[in-house]
């Protein structure tokens, strides 16, 4: 019986694990040794250590600006959608009528592709014309220039990024959807307040649908491309304007790799990411046994 | 089991990293072969050309009249030389990303439109040098391309020629007739200096209180457009041997000049007036009819069709000298091309009087040699009820500067729009920004 269980096991993760080992594991070991020569795309790379690295961490103004904004844009961008879909989420999955269609209406722009969103938001974003400062003129207030200005394209950008939350609400509700009904009726007959029941209940046993989006946001913030791609160029083909204010680090690799014919550095630039992505995801991983609480869970406290 | 599947991983992954290691080596090996193969394969090929018919393929962008064109052109290439056939590789978006793919993977295309990044595939060896082609075939390029011999100044690299202009045509000024009109300002002409533009441009700008209903003049960040103004001021971007000289008194007077249209005169549309109008470009709003010139392509002329009100085409005017930007794109042959004498053979067909009539029959494009550029066929081109002016093409072609085409195109012009961006801006003074560049540039082509 164990065996044939056994058996069965190895069938079914094979597939990903040949996917795995095929089509990621090995273009990604290769790309670690592009990392370490300077490679053109054309000429055979040649072998030159760590120079590649030594350049970024030592030389590279735009990539140390690059790894500026992509950050600023994942901490400020990731907790604040948690926190707006949680907020959603509570009202959604209150009795109301048509809440159906409020949680379609919600969803919907998660279904929307990256390309199209980003050209709305062109417009919604335009300095004068766009509804965005105009709706900020009803109360009397001069809206930035918002993707032509430093200052503001990221703060536009994490605003887009708002946009998207519909995913996490699709999780969060089913979380919600989850919980028994008993806990509330329990605590109601102790006489808990529905505030106290949102945060004793509720909140703590979202936390690994929390948990999961927040890796998940986190992950994809920190490769942020597509917007960038659409929004921000200068009238030329650059993107990342004005002045690399929205510059982030897949963008840069992308413009080294396939602009500049340097994918050596291209390669570099990848595994500081992968670095990156690595670290931030587990010291979430690591905070998690404090914060994140799974149902059949026994605690001493 | 779980020692045995642990084994079994390893050994697939030991593969996988024999075969990652063995690519490299063999890429090195095949270089000298690779270089030596044409000229080992040629006389074969030219030997028994009935037996064995000879495939090329040539990638191109574009869209589905470039495609017809394209095709037009090689059919009648394929007539004359029944013995060569020519595949066409439409490539409709991300080009020259996928045409590197294909270089790297050993299927490069045989014969490739390159456009302002031919350097970058030339400095890598990826194509390959035209002039023994051109030397025995004794071909004038200036007979071909014009006194200035066209864009083979650009597509050159220390003294090698690698690719033949294809399709070409000037930055070129088109205005609006009925706005003249009204103004009471006469047509612009190429002898018009920068002090009778200005003139102009702000007789034709009409305000609405703060706002501005009628713009004299559109452009912005395309580097053809301010590039054009340092070229007319006397200045440059590189010098003749290659090294950048962008913070010049006439750049720097060219750029602030460029600038004050839009922020001192306010006759052209600033970054933020573009994004309100909900566009990069002034093609559409001289389209619209909200601007008095503008400065484009030939390609300007097809948007411009159902146009309801009269405008016409002019070469660009002037301040030291005329000066224009002449885009195209060119025709080169890959290094991995097996059969470069044939391939040559469709190049040269295709850039010659007859191969480039399609172009101007099917108003593909400006044609890059200039017995088209100025055959009747081409001068007498009707595009609205009204004759246009369209040997200011042609005109033009004289006033052509060298472009800076380098090896890092794309990271200059990188360099160039984020800096520039922010005097664009107006957040940035002129002199400063340009002096950022320069040494930027000076940087980036000592790497």
């Amino acid at each position: 019986m164990k065996k044939k269980e056994a058996l069965w096991f190895y069938m079914l993760v094979f597939p990903w694990v040949f996917g795995f080992i095929v089509l990621t594991l090995g273009p990604m070991l290769y790309s670690f040794f592009l990392s370490l020569t300077n490679w053109d795309l054309f000429t055979p790379p040649q072998f030159i250590g760590w120079d590649n690295y030594a350049r970024l961490f030592t030389e590279d103004k735009i990539f140390w600006k690059t790894v500026f904004n992509t950050l600023y844009y994942a901490f400020i961008s990731v907790p604040l959608g948690m926190l707006f879909s949680l907020f959603i989420t509570y009202f959604l999955n209150r009795p109301i009528k048509g809440s159906a269609i409020y949680r379609t209406l919600y969803y919907i722009p998660a279904t929307v592709p990256g390309v199209a969103s980003a050209l709305l938001f062109k417009w919604l974003l335009a300095p004068d014309a766009g509804m965005i400062n105009r709706f900020l003129a009803i109360f009397g207030m001069d809206g930035p220039a918002w993707l032509l200005e430093p200052d503001w394209v990221k703060p536009a950008l994490i605003l887009m990024s708002l946009w998207t939350v519909g995913a996490n609400i699709t999780l969060l509700m089913a979380g919600m959807k989850s919980i028994p009904t008993e806990f509330y009726e329990a605590a109601e007959l102790d006489g808990a307040s529905p505030i106290a029941q949102y945060y004793q209940i509720t909140l703590p046993l979202l936390t690994p649908v929390i948990f999961f989006n927040l890796i998940n946001g986190l992950i994809g913030a920190l490769q942020v491309f597509t917007q960038i791609y659409i929004m921000t160029g200068t009238g030329g083909a650059n993107m990342g304007g004005p002045n690399n204010a929205s510059m982030m680090i897949v963008p840069y690799l992308f413009n080294n790799g396939f602009r500049f014919y340097k994918m050596g550095y291209a390669s570099a630039i990848a595994w500081i990411l992968f670095v990156l992505v690595m670290v931030l995801t587990l010291l979430v991983f690591r905070s998690s046994s404090a914060w994140v609480y799974y149902e059949s869970e026994v605690r001493k406290s | 089991m779980k020692l045995s599947k642990l084994f079994a991983v390893l050994v697939v992954l030991s593969m996988l990293l024999a075969a990652c290691g063995q690519a490299a080596p063999t890429t090195v090996v095949e270089e000298p072969a690779a270089t030596d193969a044409p000229a080992a394969e040629v006389p074969a090929a030219t030997d028994a050309p009935v037996t064995e018919p000879v495939t090329l393929t040539l990638s191109f962008w574009g869209s589905d009249l470039d495609t017809q064109v394209y095709q037009q052109r090689v059919n009648m290439f394929m007539e004359k030389n029944p013995d060569i056939k020519v595949e066409l590789l439409y490539i409709p978006s991300d080009y020259s990303q996928k045409v590197q793919t294909m270089i790297a993977g050993g299927t490069a295309p045989d014969v490739i439109q390159l456009s302002e990044d031919v350097h970058s595939y030339s400095s890598k060896g990826q194509v390959i040098s035209l002039n023994d082609f051109v030397a025995n075939d004794s071909l004038d390029l200036k007979t071909r391309y014009g006194e200035t011999g066209g864009l083979t100044t650009a597509y050159s690299l220390d003294g090698n020629l690698y690719a033949m202009p294809d399709r070409g045509g000037a930055l070129i000024l088109y205005y609006n007739k009925d706005m003249f009109d009204a103004a009471g300002v006469s047509y612009p002409t190429k002898d018009w200096t920068w002090v009778e533009f200005l003139d102009a441009t702000q007789k034709l700008t009409i305000r609405d209180g703060d706002t501005v209903t009628q713009y004299g003049f559109a452009a912005g960040g395309w580097w053809p457009w301010w590039m054009s103004f340092i070229y007319m001021n006397g200045g440059a971007v590189l010098d003749a041997s290659g090294q950048p000289v962008v913070n010049s008194p006439e750049a720097v007077e060219a750029i602030q000049f460029y600038n004050d249209l839009v922020y001192k005169y306010q006759v052209a549309p600033s970054p933020e007036d573009y994004a309100n109008l909900g566009t990069n470009s002034p093609d559409p709003l001289f389209a619209q009819g909200k601007v008095a010139m503008s400065t484009t392509g030939f390609w300007g002329i097809g948007g411009l069709k159902d146009a309801t009100f009269n405008w016409d085409i002019a070469p660009l005017f002037k301040n030291k000298q005329n000066a224009t930007v002449v885009f195209g794109s060119g025709l080169a042959i890959s290094k991995d091309c097996k059969n470069p004498e044939a391939a040559w053979k469709l190049i040269e067909f295709l850039t010659s009087e007859e191969g480039q009539a399609p172009i101007v029959d099917f108003k593909q494009d400006a044609p890059a040699n200039i017995a088209n550029l100025s055959g009747d066929a081409f001068l007498n081109q009707s595009w609205s009820s009204k004759p246009i002016n369209m040997s200011a093409l042609g005109d033009s072609a004289n006033a052509a500067f060298a472009l800076p085409l380098s090896p890092k195109w794309n990271e200059m012009m990188s360099v160039f729009d984020t800096n520039l961006g922010e005097v664009f801006a107006n957040r940035a003074e002129v002199q400063p920004t340009m002096d950022a560049i320069q040494e930027q540039l000076v940087e980036l082509f000592a790497q």
